[in-house]
């Protein structure tokens, strides 16, 4: 969509007053966006007089002027969020790729093959939404809190990691493997069209298994640089375990993981009488675990760890 | 109309006066159980008369209010004003009026005590009155929020003030029958050891002045006896301090000190049961009742009422055959679940948004 410089510098004065509100301090940069994202929704009818005024975008409808603040809007988020990636993504470590027999590892080109494949991603809303969870996740290091746990009790999630899905490698490993599994996870969405059969949650969209192996597939012809197990475990995240059992551990835990950070906020102050945010998060999970494909002992694993530790 | 900030200075001001009255009142009694000097007591004494003024001009005032708002009833019940009536106008005009008149009267002065005799007859209603007094530990209540929850602020406030008044009410009615019983109290005693001493003075002066209460005898206006110098007494001597008597020609003076000392140590130490009973209540039941009553129902509140709120009830597993975690209980394992599959399918609302509209109002 074409706008021009003058709508395009008063939606920018706009969106960049919205971002800056208070009411938004603690939220992540993609958060913030989905709040302003819906804020404009759902108050499209008080908005519309003003912002249909002389002063700004003036006898223009509320779905052009819609499109012009959100085409404005992704384009403030990823001014800041692209180089929290690009910084995220070289800061990562994946020496585990040698644990997954990659013999020729080329660190910096997987790299650059994976901010591509992200940087072509935020183009697309849905996956825009689901990363939020993701990058959550990795931003605040909640894979390294958990993992730490399940090598120290070594229960389930260890044994499905280490001895079902054999993945032979260090704590340190493991929890790259699964923040990268988590970052790429969102991808599955360039390829999903209308009439793609998928079930909408609230914590994304789960799409069925023989979908996400032929994505991984293909993903992993595309960009030979990463281990095809790297883009399995990141595809079958979006897949549900209620329906296919042999789903990876680690793509099991990634997408727990992410659809808990989603609406994550680390400073949010809980009420007294109220248990924790990732309590309460788990907890409603293991009842909801068919809803959304969970596995349901990884949960319960979880939510003993988040319990133990005050989480 | 009285504006919303006047209002909340005069409100400061009053929570104020709570305090610094609770603050005389211990003080009031304990210069005399310490032994402090007329002049200080004195001081003690007019202050505490000046509170009572203020608050029976607030108890009018708030009444006025009430009156012109035709809610005198839900004022005087609901909103505890029977509070505030006991600790004003009964106090003004049975304690601290008839002190602060002796006072000024010149009723301290044991040497030159005209009317005193009238001064004394209201001494025991005084006395009884000041019980009353301990019920302003209870307006504290009417003035702070201890809690969030106004549930909990109610019960809690509830519960103290029904102590409390038990308490107080018990020792106005012992008081009272006391009195009216002729009941054996050390005033009494006392009363009897003057009778005698007044009757033996004749006979045998020498022997009866070995009496240490014995302060002075005049007779025929004359001092005949005096136990200290009159610089001492116009220190140390307040008009409740003394007993004066006439027999025949003969007036007497006697020390009261013991006995007032005794009634201010008994008045320091219910005053401080009941500072002790609403510190229990509000240090051990406020957070009880939070625990297992307001704080479970707020969560629950919040999590019906605003779309994004998804925190579970913490349950207490010494409390979780109580209702409230029960119903708790069903909220964390069926209401919850039940909303968060439901959101995949709702849209977003504006109250389940952190950004409201009334954030961006002054953009425009």
């Amino acid at each position: 969509m074409d706008i021009n410089e003058t709508d395009k510098q008063k939606a920018a004065a706009f969106i960049q007053r919205l971002t800056a509100n208070p009411a938004l301090k603690g939220f992540s940069l993609l958060q913030r966006e989905e709040q302003i994202l819906q804020f404009l929704t759902v108050n499209s009818r008080q908005l519309y007089p003003t912002l249909s005024s002389q002063s700004f975008f003036s006898g223009k409808s509320w779905e052009t002027i819609c499109s012009i603040l959100i085409s404005v809007l992704y384009e403030t988020t990823d001014q800041e969020v692209i180089p929290d990636i690009r910084l995220l993504v070289n800061k990562m470590d994946f020496t585990f790729f040698t644990f997954l027999r990659q013999s020729n590892l080329d660190e910096g080109e997987a790299k650059q093959i994976i901010m591509d494949l992200l940087l072509k991603m935020l183009a697309n809303e849905q996956a825009r939404r689901v990363f939020t969870g993701s990058l959550a996740a990795i931003h605040y290091n909640i894979v390294k809190k958990f993992i730490v746990e399940v090598y120290r009790r070594r229960k389930y999630i260890h044994f499905e990691i280490l001895k079902v899905e054999k993945l032979k490698m260090g704590e340190k490993e493991i929890e790259n493997m699964i923040d990268l599994a988590m970052l790429l996870k969102p991808l599955v969405y360039m390829f999903s069209q209308q009439g793609t059969a998928m079930k909408n949650t609230a914590n994304g969209n789960i799409f069925p298994n023989h979908f996400t192996e032929a994505i991984a597939q293909s993903l992993s012809a595309k960009a030979p640089a990463v281990p095809p197990r790297v883009f399995k475990s990141a595809m079958n995240a979006n897949a549900s375990f209620s329906d296919n059992n042999q789903i990876e551990a680690s793509a099991r835990m990634g997408n727990i993981l992410a659809a808990m950070c989603r609406n994550y906020k680390p400073e949010v102050k809980k009420d007294r009488g109220a248990d924790t945010a990732m309590k309460s998060w788990i907890n409603v999970a293991r009842k909801n675990y068919k809803f959304y494909g969970y596995d349901i002992k990884m949960l319960d694993e979880l939510y003993n760890i988040a319990a133990d530790n005050g989480w | 109309m009285m504006d919303k900030k006047n209002f909340s200075i005069i409100e400061n001001i009053v929570l104020a006066a709570i305090f610094l009255v609770l603050i005389q009142t211990f003080i009031e009694d304990f210069a005399v159980v310490a032994g402090w000097s007329w002049s200080i007591r004195r001081i003690l004494v007019l202050t505490g008369f000046c509170f009572d003024i203020f608050f029976t001009i607030e108890f009018l005032t708030r009444t006025y209010r009430a009156i012109s708002r035709g809610n005198l009833r839900e004022y005087l019940v609901t909103r505890r004003g029977w509070i505030d009536l006991l600790a004003s106008i009964p106090l003004l005009l049975l304690s601290s009026g008839p002190a602060a008149i002796a006072v000024l009267m010149g009723g301290g002065a044991i040497t030159g005590a005209a009317g005193i005799l009238n001064v004394l007859k209201v001494v025991k209603a005084v006395r009884i009155a000041r019980i009353l007094r301990l019920l302003r530990v209870l307006k504290i209540f009417k003035q702070i929020k201890n809690t969030d929850s106004v549930m909990a602020q109610r019960h809690i406030s509830k519960i103290t003030t029904i102590g409390v008044s038990v308490f107080v009410g018990i020792l106005l009615f012992a008081s009272i029958f006391i009195q009216m019983l002729s009941l054996p109290t050390e005033s009494r005693e006392n009363e009897k050891v003057v009778t005698d001493v007044m009757l033996a003075y004749e006979k045998s002066p020498a022997a009866v002045q070995t009496y240490s209460n014995l302060l002075i005898v005049k007779e025929a206006g004359e001092t005949v006896f005096t136990r200290y110098e009159n610089d001492y007494y116009d220190t140390a001597f307040g008009f409740n301090d003394y007993l004066y008597a006439e027999y025949l020609d003969y007036e007497f003076f006697f020390d009261l000190r013991g006995i007032e000392k005794v009634q201010s140590m008994n008045n320091l130490l219910f005053f401080l049961i009941i500072l002790s009973l609403v510190l229990a209540y509000t240090l051990f039941y406020s957070p009880h009742f939070a625990i297992t009553i307001s704080d479970p129902i707020h969560v629950m509140r919040r999590g019906l009422e605003e779309q994004s709120y998804n925190f579970e009830v913490k349950i207490n597993p010494e409390f979780e055959e109580d209702d409230i975690f029960r119903l708790a209980e069903n909220y964390n394992d069926i209401y919850l679940p039940l909303k968060d599959r439901s959101q995949a399918e709702d849209e977003p609302d504006a109250d389940s948004l952190e950004l409201k509209m009334d954030d961006i109002k002054n953009m425009f």
